[in-house]
């Protein structure tokens, strides 16, 4: 039965074990009061950790019989074939720097069954006991076969080294078939080869602005590192740093990311179709994890551009078993502007702005089964301004000193568990902490001496916001037979808000005060858990099917929802496939943001019984095509409504913060259907894409404009994006890219006319601009072209780099902003301000 | 309401420079093209004649003059579509008619004009709500010494909601103050000259008042136990104690004894509450790059403007 094999297994290894999870202590109470359970073949399914319970429970109530089948099949399959089945596991990983291959292929030739490795390099492949040909594979690496005589569990780690076949020249990325055969929707995985390579604003690489240029994502104002998915809000992408939720992603108003390219291994967007392990927002899944730290030799790689350099440095501390990885990056843009802002105020003024960001990873392994990971970021961006006047009259002394700072940033970490249970249940606990903090002040203190006597006056005041959270949270992926890949979990969040505090502080010979005053600070809790199976129907049909359950606990209001999940794809032949995907999502958080650039301001606040939650049903069906082994063709189209979104109110202002929040927000409903078509080329000296959206986003309000719909800002009809780099030689590679949209929906008023007059108009308004619709007029079209070329040489310790890049090639003026204004001959116009000409940029990179 | 500190200087601050650092160009922008369009305005209020103010849109950047129409038609009809009067013009694009207008009554317009076209619009004349009882609750002398004192004047005041309908109201005080005129103009001189009799004449003005009332400041920004002070004027609505008695608390925060106190409750259709609404935050947010953008109430077809009821009812409170 399940296995008596299976738990006398784990009870022998972890009933009396010193490891502590909920699993187990379940397992050591049956143990002892229920002994006979273990025994008896048809309550197997019943001591199954509690997840599985949950499992069982959750899908019985929530999705029917026949999904009951499903779930029933993958746990009791392996009760059927016990006897007569051998499981072999263990982690695939990457020759040269022992780093995890994610979504690597394990392969039985005999039995034409496999697997694939998780996002830990983790695989698990259980077959008829019989000898097997496993062929490991995973793109631009050399495969490996492994033959074995299956019988019971084997344990093999397989390295992978780079493809002898592969020219050096060529790049390549996922295999075409593998996107065919996959039951996911609107999901792509980034190659970070291509984030090196393209050209980008200044040199600074950033993966957010990779993400821009796919179908279904569109970027906001220019320059912006916003996205906007599939007519969502920006609140509504969940962006995960080695699995930690990354509340603001934006340095420099959103110019750039804080993710620094260098420190990152892998990027995955979903944006559809969303499997049932994630939740909490709605629109898009942004799954960012760090690279591990090289276990075989010290590797370094870094960069000296216009506004910032950064450097990365990773090796084994013990090799094989303890690795780390480390990286910084710092503007210096404060730095070279100091001597002109001193020289401009003849020393008394010092101000700039600069942001650093660090990355660090240490991970440990303490056996074949369990591993341990520490991971951290933090990042801060700051603004501040110092004066400093000091002079002198009738022999008496004065001197005023100010200090004006804005600050923020996000402080992350992780400390991540992974655990091998048995051959065929691999686990993943992630303790958490993401905190978002931001700061402004202001700082006066005077001194005099007059008469010889010294007064001192001291003044500050000052406002913070911010979010912070701790969580834990268990997933575990049990692959019982090849037809099933079961995933299951649940974590709890702690959230503490700070929606705004302000300080005030007053010394001197007359006052002495100190106030705190604001709103008061929020604590939530938010609770998941979830259950999803990947199995076949058929050698035509698989099925991704699942359910995410959450909940919301804050001042006393509780929230909770079930959120179905499914995916599908019909294979119609060897290259080709139809997908279809339904997903219910639900977010508990909403963010107060301007619609336009990233704001530090920006802020999380919970749902109030007055503000709901929002939630979001999703469906999507796609054709997806292999055109030979390079060239990839996919086309989704998709329908999503949103409920409980929020949107300012007429004149409220997204500064306000001095007001109750919920006051300066209504709650209404949108939705966004359209087609996106994508073109990739995947491997070979050229590749890239070609994607293309056709889309309308809408909104309805009651209290805004009249109750009538209205279009989204980001409602682009059109959006076009080009990407493409190719590689010359070993020494030479090329990027260029070109993105087109239609333009913004922005609220302009087209007409003015007298208003009421006389003492029934006590505003002192004389004339009204009337706008006749929220978001009535449509900005000029944004285009753009980027070209950017890397030299590579090899150097006596490494390689070198030289990236040249122009943003904008052909200075498009793209609007960044509309208003009126008067002409130089004194006629009102309307003028568009545009933020980027042709902007240069040259970048030193290196690796050793 | 108390004011917290925020970003707003530094952001202000962020906006010059991008303004001054980016790059500028002019768009062709349609709103030049278009057409002028008949604007109307009038408050109809119970007990007066119909005043009507005819006059014409402009693009937003089309430099030519807003002024009044002179050769336009304006008809009123009752709630039938019967024809009550004809209005006559008075100069200027202001209308007037003879009919006094009734509580309850339904009225409609159309108004036309060449080259502008027609419009039309319809509404209510509310019922007044009599203000049932007020007291001015404590009455803080602040006297410096001048003889003319600053008072802080509470003021409480309750009326009985009608419950059959949703019902709008508009608050409003008037401060008069005596003013001894001493002088008078010489036209031979073209002078001011002092004359022997002295005549007291009061001076009008808005009074603000502030207030935590909930119901008062529930269509502003402002939140629980906040503070808020309005210019002579809050529009609020009766959502929250349809057809109960209401007390609403009020603070006027320098008031010049003696004087008196004209306190008007308006009752106002919902047209004309939605117009009062969307114009305060309009004029409060006007020229504000940080803030949403406002439409101002308008339910006039075919053209702009507002074509509301209203029906005053007013104590005077004399404060020696």
């Amino acid at each position: 039965m399940l296995n008596s094999g299976l738990i006398n297994e784990m009870l022998v290894q972890y009933g009396t074990g010193k490891w502590w999870s909920p699993s187990l202590l379940l397992f050591r109470w049956i143990k002892r009061h229920m002994p006979d359970l273990l025994a008896t073949d048809k309550l197997a399914f019943a001591i199954l950790p509690p997840p599985h319970c949950m499992l069982r429970l959750t899908f019985l109530r929530a999705i029917g019989p026949g999904m009951l089948c499903a779930v029933g099949l993958a746990v009791a399959a392996p009760v059927q074939a016990q006897p007569t089945h051998g499981t072999i596991s263990g982690y695939i990983t990457d020759q040269r720097s022992g780093e995890a291959l994610i979504g690597a292929t394990v392969f039985d030739l005999r039995s034409g069954k496999g697997t694939i490795s998780n996002v830990y390099g983790f695989y698990s492949l259980t077959l008829p006991a019989d000898s097997v040909v496993l062929r490991f594979s995973f793109v631009g690496y050399q495969a490996e076969e492994v033959r074995a005589l299956l019988s019971g569990a084997i344990t093999q780690h397989v390295k992978l080294g780079p493809s002898l076949e592969l020219r050096e020249v060529e790049v390549v990325g996922r295999r075409t078939g593998e996107e065919v055969e996959s039951t996911r929707m609107g999901t792509v995985e980034l190659p970070m080869e291509m984030v090196r390579s393209l050209p980008v604003l200044l040199g600074e690489r950033d993966v957010m602005k990779t993400i821009q240029l796919l179908p279904g994502v569109q970027s906001g104002t220019e320059g912006s590192s916003g996205l906007y998915v599939r007519g969502g809000g920006p609140d509504q992408n969940l962006i995960l740093l080695d699995g930690v939720p990354v509340y603001n992603a934006n340095h420099l108003f959103g110019f750039f990311s804080v993710f620094n390219t260098d420190a990152i291994r892998s990027v995955t967007l979903t944006k559809g179709g969303f499997p049932a392990e994630y939740g909490g927002r709605l629109s898009s899944v942004i799954d960012l994890r760090m690279k591990e730290g090289n276990n075989q030799k010290l590797r370094g790689e870094g960069g000296i551009g216009l506004i910032a350099s950064r450097l990365t440095l990773e090796g084994p501390i013990i090799k094989e078993t303890t690795s780390f990885m480390v990286s910084a990056r710092r503007t210096y843009l404060d730095v070279l502007a100091r001597p002109l802002i001193r020289s401009a105020s003849d020393g008394n003024s010092v101000g700039g702005y600069y942001f650093y960001d660090l990355n660090a990873k240490i991970n440990h392994r303490f056996s074949d089964r369990s591993r341990l990971f520490l991971s951290g970021y933090f990042g801060r961006d700051r603004f501040y301004a110092r004066d400093r006047y000091e002079y002198r009259s009738f022999g008496n002394n004065y001197e005023d000193k100010t200090e004006t700072g804005l600050d923020w940033g996000n402080a992350i970490g992780a400390l991540r568990w992974n655990y091998v249970f048995n051959p065929r249940l691999f686990s993943n606990t992630t303790l958490t902490y993401s905190n978002y903090r931001f700061r402004v002040s202001s700082e006066q203190e005077s001194i005099r001496t007059i008469n010889g006597q010294q007064s001192k006056s001291y003044s500050a005041i000052s406002y913070r916001s911010g979010i912070e959270d701790w969580s834990v949270r268990t997933d575990f992926n049990y692959m019982p037979v090849p037809e099933h890949y079961v995933k299951f979990g649940g974590g709890l969040i702690l959230h503490t808000f700070t929606p705004g505090v302000n300080r005030a502080v007053d010394r001197n010979e007359f006052v002495r005060q100190d106030t705190t005053y604001g709103a008061r600070r929020i604590v939530a809790q938010e609770f998941f858990a979830y259950v999803q199976d990947e199995f076949a129907l058929g050698s035509k049909v698989k099925v991704n099917a699942g359910l995410h359950g959450s909940g919301f606990l804050v001042n006393n209001t509780n929230y909770l929802s079930l959120q179905p999940r499914l995916s599908g794809r019909y294979l119609l032949n060897e290259h080709s496939s139809l997908k279809l995907s339904y997903a219910n999502m639900a977010q508990f958080l909403h963010l107060l943001t301007n619609a336009g650039i990233g704001l530090p301001t920006d802020l999380w606040v919970p749902p109030t019984e007055r503000i709901k939650p929002q939630f979001a049903d999703q469906v999507a069906a796609g054709y997806t095509r292999s055109l030979g082994k390079d060239y990839m063709g996919t086309f989704e189209a998709y329908y999503k409504y949103m409920r409980n979104l929020i949107e300012y109110k007429d004149g409220a202002s997204f500064l306000a913060s001095g007001t109750d929040w919920q006051n300066n927000v209504e709650v209404g409903r949108g939705w966004s259907y359209g087609g996106e078509w994508l073109l990739e080329k995947k491997s070979g000296r050229t590749t890239g894409w070609l994607g293309y959206t056709l889309s309308w986003t809408e909104r309805q309000f009651d209290a805004l404009n009249e109750g009538r719909v209205f279009p989204f800002r980001y409602d682009r009809r059109h959006d076009i994006s080009l990407a493409v780099t190719h590689h010359f030689n070993e020494r030479v590679d090329v990027g260029l890219v070109w993105v087109y949209g239609t333009g913004n929906a922005v609220t302009l008023p087209l007409e003015r006319y007298p208003a009421l007059p006389g003492m029934d108009n006590p505003y002192g308004v004389n004339e009204i601009a009337h706008i006749d619709a929220r978001n009535n007029y449509r900005t000029p079209a944004y285009h753009r072209l980027d070209l950017g070329v890397n030299m590579h040489k090899p150097t006596k310790w490494g390689e070198r780099t030289w990236s040249l890049g122009l943003y904008n090639a052909y200075s498009r003026q793209n609007p960044f902003y509309l208003f009126f204004t008067v002409d130089d001959f004194g006629r009102q116009r309307l003028a568009q301000i545009s933020l980027f000409p042709i902007v240069p940029s040259v970048t030193y990179n290196f690796s050793f | 309401m108390e004011k917290s500190l925020h970003s707003k200087p530094l952001l202000w601050l962020l906006a010059l420079t991008v303004l001054a650092t980016g790059c500028r160009k002019y768009l062709d922008f349609e709103g030049e093209d278009l057409q002028p369009r008949l604007v109307l305005n009038s408050l109809a209020t119970a007990d007066s004649v119909l005043t009507v103010q005819l006059s014409n849109s402009r693009g937003v950047i089309d430099p030519g003059p807003i002024s009044g129409v002179t050769n336009g038609q304006v008809r009123v009809f009752d709630g039938q579509g019967n024809l009550l009067e004809e209005l006559v013009h008075q100069g200027d694009g202001i209308y007037q008619g003879t009919t006094v207008i009734a509580a309850g009554s339904e009225l409609a317009v159309q108004a036309s004009a060449s080259g502008l076209g027609t419009v039309q619009a319809r509404d209510r004349v509310p019922f007044a709500v009599p203000i049932q009882q007020w007291d001015t609750v404590s009455v803080e002398n602040t006297d410096d010494g001048s003889g003319f004192g600053f008072t802080t004047l509470e003021l409480t005041l309750t009326i009985n909601d009608p419950g059959d309908r949703s019902n709008f109201y508009m608050l409003e005080g008037f401060i008069g103050q005596r003013y001894v005129i001493e002088t008078v103009f010489d036209p031979n001189t073209g002078t001011f000259v002092n004359d022997t009799i002295e005549v007291e004449e009061p001076f009008w003005s808005r009074a603000y008042f502030s207030t935590t009332d909930q119901v008062l400041i529930s269509e502003s920004d402002a939140g629980l136990g906040e503070t808020r002070v309005f210019f002579g004027r809050a529009v609020f609505r009766d959502d929250t104690f349809n057809g109960n008695t209401r007390s609403f608390r009020v603070r006027l925060e320098s008031f010049i004894r003696p004087g008196t106190l004209d306190l008007r409750l308006v009752s106002i259709s919902e047209s004309a509450f939605r117009y009062y609404r969307t114009l305060e935050r309009y004029a409060y947010v006007e020229g504000d790059p940080f803030a949403e953008p406002v439409q101002v109430f308008t339910n006039i077809e075919g053209g702009l403007g507002i074509w509301a009821g209203a029906n005053v009812e007013q104590v005077s409170i004399d404060i020696w």
